[in-house]
């Protein structure tokens, strides 16, 4: 019996990717769309561009598969090619003033869905934690977002953002106690011992 | 400043604890150095108070009904570029054809002229030496008007003679003297004492 699309190991998918099944595509697409999405969001922070960028995420890779060695997994393949077109896209985007962001919308998507019971002084220290978080510089940034808040291991980020390990950790360190600094003027706000 | 610095690895690896990334060996090593430092278990509250407020800030997630939009939008844009690709496949098929054939033609018309200019029976035939007659007509049209030269170049066509008949004997006495042009070319003197001569050698050979 031929097993369900959904069960068939990420390799597989590939190789028949490669070979030109679309399906396979398309259950590559759907293993990894979520979490491209939050990657790219936490750079761009609005959903059009977001939306921009995952769509030219994954018809860079489609277009790439010929070339995908399958050296690393698909996945942190296709992370790489988000992570550069996110960059490319700030790098860009750095000298247009008066950018616009969706950020109220997503904090009060937030709010309703992961914290209730929050307060005005807890969305004040969010905006302050989004602004450093935001502030760090580009490879500090990347790396803290897919650290910390992605949750990827060092090694899959130096993968993803070709350096090593070492360098994963010490950029977390640096952008952990950047982004305290920043804080540091509004910890009484915020009532925490930040 | 020795402190500071101490201080400083080990924060490092208090970042590292938290992302789950400590081996064992330092993770006892922290431990020792956190009992004797309290700025350090200071810093480790406030690091796990950021890392809470991190997590808290939430998955950023479009609502469900987005992903079948996206999907739907990106496989035909899929499609299109596939089908793209094959059109320009072929159109690069073509193009490539159309150079293979180009370099084709010119490679043929190059052959071709190269043959027409050098082909053998041209290069034989330019390369044909004039005939014995036309020579000897060349030679005293150039040298008619100076008796000295003709008298020498008499001599020497004597002596050449004289040789080719006592190579190949009696079947060449009749050729010389008989050939029209080489008579012509010669006065009446001259052709007297040709044909003397060479009577003179036939005798002496034959006799």
């Amino acid at each position: 019996m031929k097993p369900l699309i959904a069960d068939v190991p990420e390799e597989e998918l590939v190789e028949r990717a490669q070979q030109g099944d679309q399906d396979a595509y398309a259950e590559l697409v759907r293993r990894n769309q979520e979490a491209i999405y939050r990657i790219i969001y936490r750079f761009t922070k609005n959903h059009n561009d977001t939306d921009d960028l995952a769509q030219e995420t994954f018809l860079r890779a489609f277009r790439g598969l010929g070339q995908f060695k399958r050296k690393a997994n698909f996945s942190t393949w296709v992370f790489r090619i988000a992570i550069n077109l996110s960059l490319n896209f700030l790098k860009k985007r750095k000298k247009e003033k008066g950018m616009k962001t969706l950020e109220e919308t997503m904090t009060s998507q937030a709010e309703g869905a992961h914290c209730p019971d929050s307060t005005a002084d807890f969305n004040e220290l969010r905006r302050r934690l989004n602004e450093a978080i935001d502030g760090l510089p580009l490879p500090y940034r990347s790396t803290f977002i897919m650290v910390v808040l992605e949750g990827l291991n060092h090694r899959r980020v130096a993968r993803i953002l070709g350096c090593s390990e070492n360098t994963i950790s010490w950029r977390v360190h640096k952008a952990r106690k950047m982004i305290q600094a920043k804080l540091r003027p509004y910890l009484g706000e915020a009532g925490r011992g930040l | 400043m020795r402190l500071v610095v101490a201080c400083e690895k080990y924060r490092r690896w208090l970042s590292d604890e938290l992302d789950g990334e400590l081996d064992a060996v330092k993770a006892r090593r922290l431990v020792a150095h956190l009992r004797g430092c309290p700025s350090c278990r200071l810093y480790k509250q406030k690091l796990k108070d950021l890392q809470e407020k991190a997590v808290e800030l939430g998955q950023p997630s479009p609502p469900p009904e987005y992903w079948k939009g996206f999907s739907t939008q990106l496989m035909s844009r899929l499609l299109a570029e596939a089908r793209e690709k094959k059109q320009w496949t072929w159109r690069q098929r073509g193009v490539r054809y159309a150079w293979v054939g180009a370099a084709a033609f010119l490679i043929a018309g190059l052959s071709l002229t190269f043959f027409l200019l050098f082909r053998p029976e041209r290069m034989a035939r330019e390369a044909t030496f004039l005939p014995f007659e036309r020579f000897l007509e060349h030679v005293y049209q150039e040298i008619g008007g100076d008796y000295r030269l003709t008298e020498l170049f008499n001599l020497t066509m004597m002596d050449f003679l004289g040789e080719e008949i006592g190579r190949n004997g009696p079947a060449l006495r009749l050729y010389f003297p008989e050939d029209p042009l080489f008579v012509e070319s010669l006065s009446e003197e001259e052709v007297e004492f040709v044909g003397r001569e060479i009577e003179k050698e036939t005798k002496w050979r034959g006799g």
